[in-house]
């Protein structure tokens, strides 16, 4: 990035502002994303901070009917699309951004005009480190209470 | 900083909130969905994905073998939009005899090894379902388990298999999840069977119970499970750590070396490591005693040879490479499992009653698709039957109607026949409708109607779906059902000592005057008649020849008869003490001279073995050691001071200036003592006279002597038995010792050693009682030259026929 990194680090330096991270739209991608975030929040907090740190949507589902194509992001638009297309229409869940065609993935997730980013933001900074210590520290037991705790949160799971 | 350009739309995200969604979908997906088994079929979702590939491709163990690439290839497009690697590794496992303890699939082809060596590619290796995975696919067919669409939706895949094996005990399991892990040790199935039967004949027996059917872990690669203590908290809490260790045995080596044999190892190390970290601490001096070290598995079986030095101790060795090595592995049972969508440590008992609450829905769900099936024959067959009754009609009905649909309808009305028995009449060809015949239509009625009292007798009584689970077991257990592998042993694993890897042998030891040391078992010392002349012992030859045997004129001074796992006390004139176990004495021929005592235990140049004696093994046999010192010193201290008596000595007698210790004897504090002189004066008393005092002391004066005298001997008496006393010229008598009481006891057999190195072993009973003035009948014939016996000691009560050869 140009801004070097530990005491050396620099953010006057960065080359860019806008520093996105794309994952696979299903749970391995998610690991990805925490564990990128991470790194960032670890090593470069000022990134997060000035919020030069964003995340890519790819579409969760592809609604097909024939050549009509609708990607979505979400259930909701997933039901909406099924609803526009009518019967018969097919649905892919996209698992990795392998799965996309070049153009495609241009239209749905990197094209400005179409995409959604999502800007990572530090609202808490302390239960941010917290949950960072919890998760991804050394300590197993915090980790499984954690997810005992939050078991029944889970909306996205993968089967 | 702000950017001019549109960067469509951006929303903001908390990272927080980020986090725990994302992470969380991640740790519930691997735990739920991917690391951990299901506690009815025991499968992963990648192995039960695997599995029901290869069964819908008709891969069945009657089958031929085919390429594992294609089985992998089905998974992935079917069911586990994931790597090709991690599918084809789970295949691989499940085929590998020594991961699962009944595998799953049968391979042909290198499937990898306990050396760790990976297997051949997936476009090598071929592979069809073992005979067993039969078992948990079977009643699939019958909806007996809920299906759901695959990923894409263009197919669907079992929840979970009908399993009427206990998979997940008898395979156990492995894996890490996110926060949790699971690590399920294989069984034997035909004790979770058992255990399974007792369980639903019993719903309320406790873990205890269920331990006499199941003993424990019983892993493909046998080995030896140390202790059940490990067990019992496994089975009650779902956590418990169980010590394996690998097996072994013995041998000797040509060149007389000791050997150990591995041959089996714990379960899921791997042998190459092992043998390479073996040798890698030999090397850096962290393992002593190993001389040599080879792997000369084959094919045919698992043989790792540890050779071991001269000197070395086996069981030393053994303990150092069990703390040291995989040797010994402690195996962490964390019993957990998906149950009903969450993941749960479970005991013993829940495992098997989640198995059999499973079963139990499977017969169900079977009987009720075979009721259902029943049925629908029975009415087609009551239609078939209306249809007999009214044959010419019906085919007259038949040939009017201008189409099927009119003949059904047709059919329906007519003869009041139901939508599905009017088509299935209409399936029929004329021919075979014509031909029909009302007895077998009947009988089959019959049969169809019977079935179906069964099937509703059973959804009734969950009594005969009891039973039902239970043959089923019964019939699997007769199949599959094979023995034990891995034996439990009572005994948790504590050190090594000796006792636990010496054979437990009655020996002679015997020390010569000039220090040499040695073991033979007694059994190489035939009794003889009374008047025999011995056995070559260790026998002094003419100088230059003198490593052959006992050196020139030495002679053997102390003579122990004992066991391998007694200890011996050495004291010297100087008063210290040592002790070793009579195994770290070397074994010898009995012609051999031994090897000299300051190489087992640290005496001092000057330094003399003036008394011998066999640690008593309990202080009921003995509570004091009393000792005499040359100058009629006399101590008595209690035996439990030298419990800790080493091989570089401990301070028994403080000695005077001049003074010798020449004489120890075990006491049980009501004994009494006799002191003899060099010029014949004797005292005789209790020892209760002597105070038993510490060890770093130096006792009260036993027998006044006169000038120039010394203690010439000592010995105890209990008032019982008699006395044998042996002389230098090999005359011996027995006396009881009320008449005339000294020296040594005797036992039922002696063994008499000359100084010239011939032994004898005698029944007592040979020498007969005589009086006590008397010279005493000739016990060894001794040869011109030898200068008389010099020790004679006890043997026990051992190999009572050997005294008529």
């Amino acid at each position: 990035m140009g801004a070097g990194i530990g005491d050396n680090f620099n953010i006057e330096k960065m080359r860019y502002h806008r520093i996105v991270s794309m994952t696979d739209a299903d749970v391995d991608g998610s690991h990805i994303r925490t564990l990128l975030l991470t790194f960032f929040f670890r090593h470069f907090p000022e990134v997060i901070d000035r919020g030069y740190l964003y995340m890519a949507q790819p579409p969760l589902y592809k609604v097909s009917k024939g050549k009509q194509v609708v990607w979505c992001r979400s259930e909701a638009d997933r039901e909406r699309a099924l609803k526009q297309l009518g019967k018969n229409a097919e649905v892919q869940r996209m698992k990795g951004l392998g799965e996309m065609n070049a153009n495609e993935l241009w239209d749905t997730t990197m094209n400005p005009e179409t995409r959604v980013l999502l800007r990572v933001q530090v609202d808490d900074a302390a239960a941010a480190n917290e949950i960072f210590e919890k998760l991804m520290g050394p300590e197993v037991e915090p980790r499984k209470k954690f997810i005992q705790a939050h078991a029944k949160s889970v909306r996205n799971l993968d089967i | 900083m702000a950017d001019e350009r549109n960067i469509g739309t951006v929303l903001t995200r908390n990272l927080q909130e980020e986090m725990q969604t994302s992470y969380m979908e991640y740790a519930m997906s691997v735990i739920i969905s991917r690391a951990l088994p299901d506690v009815r079929d025991g499968l992963k979702p990648v192995q039960r994905r695997i599995l029901y590939a290869m069964q819908r491709a008709g891969a069945t163990s009657g089958s031929r073998y085919r390429k594992c690439a294609a089985f992998v290839g089905d998974v992935l497009k079917l069911y586990h939009p994931h790597g090709d690697t991690p599918v084809y590794d789970a295949l691989v496992r499940m085929a590998q005899t020594f991961s699962l303890r009944y595998p799953l699939i049968d391979g042909q082809g290198n499937f990898g090894s306990v050396d760790g060596d990976p297997p051949a590619a997936m476009r090598y290796t071929e592979a069809r379902l073992a005979a067993i995975t039969g078992e948990l696919m079977a009643d699939i067919e019958k909806q007996t388990v809920d299906m759901i669409p695959n990923y894409d939706g263009s197919d669907e895949e079992p929840t979970v298999l009908p399993a009427r094996i206990p998979n997940l005990l008898i395979n156990g399991a492995t894996g890490i999840a996110v926060g949790m892990t699971t690590n399920i040790p294989p069984h034997n199935l035909r004790e979770i069977a058992a255990g399974v039967k007792h369980l639903i004949d019993n719903p309320e027996a406790t873990g205890e119970d269920l331990l006499s059917f199941v003993k424990g872990p019983d892993f493909p690669t046998g080995g030896l499970i140390m202790g059940t203590a490990g067990i019992k908290a496994a089975y009650s809490t779902g956590h418990g750590r169980i010590v394996v260790r690998a097996r072994h045995t013995f041998e000797q080596a040509k060149n007389g070396r000791e050997r150990i044999i591995i041959d089996e190892l714990p379960y899921a190390v791997n042998k190459a490591t092992l043998v390479a970290k073996i040798a890698e601490l030999t090397n850096d001096r962290k393992l002593e005693g190993i001389a040599n070290l080879s792997d000369e598995s084959d094919r045919s079986g698992m043989r790792v040879v540890i050779e071991l030095k001269r000197e070395a101790q086996v069981y030393t060795v053994l303990n150092n490479l069990y703390k040291h090595t995989a040797l010994q592995q402690s195996f962490g049972v964390i019993m957990l499992a998906i149950v009903e969508g969450r993941p749960v440590v479970l005991s013993l008992k829940q495992a098997l009653q989640l198995f059999i609450d499973h079963r139990r829905d499977v017969v169900v769900r079977r009987t009720k698709f075979d009721l259902d099936k029943a049925q629908e024959r029975a009415h087609i067959l009551e239609g078939l039957k209306i249809c007999l009754d009214h044959l010419d009609e019906v085919i007259k009905t038949i040939r009017a109607a201008s189409d099927t649909e009119t003949a059904a309808n047709q059919l329906q009305t007519k003869f009041g026949l139901s939508e599905r028995q009017a088509r299935a009449v209409l399936a029929l060809t004329l021919g075979r409708l014509t031909r029909l015949e009302r007895h077998k239509i009947d009988e089959e009625y019959e049969e169809v109607i019977k079935t179906i009292a069964y099937l509703e007798s059973i959804l009734a009584s969950d009594r005969k779906v009891r039973q039902l689970i239970k043959d089923e077991m019964d019939d699997v257990t007769k199949k599959y059902g094979d023995d034990r592998r891995t034996e439990i042993s009572e005994q948790e694993a504590t050190e090594l000592s000796a006792e636990d890897l010496v054979h437990k042998e009655d020996v002679v030891v015997t020390l010569t005057h000039r220090g040499y040391v040695k073991r033979q078992p007694q059994r190489v010392f035939r009794a003889q008649k009374r008047g025999g002349v011995g056995l070559k012992g260790a026998r002094p030859t003419a100088g230059g020849e003198a490593p052959s045997g006992t050196r020139e004129e030495d002679y053997a001074e102390h003579l122990l008869t004992t066991h391998t796992h007694a200890s011996i006390l050495f004291f010297t004139q100087s008063g210290r003490v040592f002790q070793l176990r009579v195994h770290e004495v070397p074994e010898r021929e009995r012609q051999a001279k031994g090897v000299p005592i300051n190489n087992l235990i640290d005496v001092g140049g000057n330094e003399r073995v003036t008394a011998v004696f066999i640690r008593p093994e309990s202080e009921t046999e003995a509570h004091y050691m009393l000792m005499v010192t040359k100058n009629g010193y006399i101590k008595k201290t209690a035996l439990r001071e030298y419990a800790n008596v080493r091989r570089n000595g401990l301070i028994a007698i403080n000695l005077q200036e001049g003074d010798e210790l020449d004489w120890v004897t075990p006491t049980s504090g009501k004994d009494e003592i006799i002191i003899a002189t060099t010029l014949g004066k004797a005292i005789r008393f209790g020892e209760s006279e002597v105070r038993a005092m510490g060890r770093d002391t130096q006792g009260v004066i036993g027998i006044k002597l006169g000038k120039g005298d010394t203690v010439a001997g000592m010995g105890t008496v209990t008032g019982e038995g008699d006395v044998l006393v042996v002389t230098e010229r090999g005359y011996g008598k027995r006396t009881p010792v009320a008449e005339y009481p000294m020296h040594h006891r005797a036992g039922e057999e002696v063994l008499i050693i000359s100084a010239s190195g011939m032994v004898l072993r005698t029944p007592v009973g040979a020498i007969s009682q005589i009086g006590r003035q008397t010279q005493g009948v000739i016990v060894m014939r001794l040869t011109a030259e030898d200068p008389g016996v010099v020790a004679i000691a006890p043997v026990g009560a051992i190999e009572e026929g050997d005294g008529k050869e």
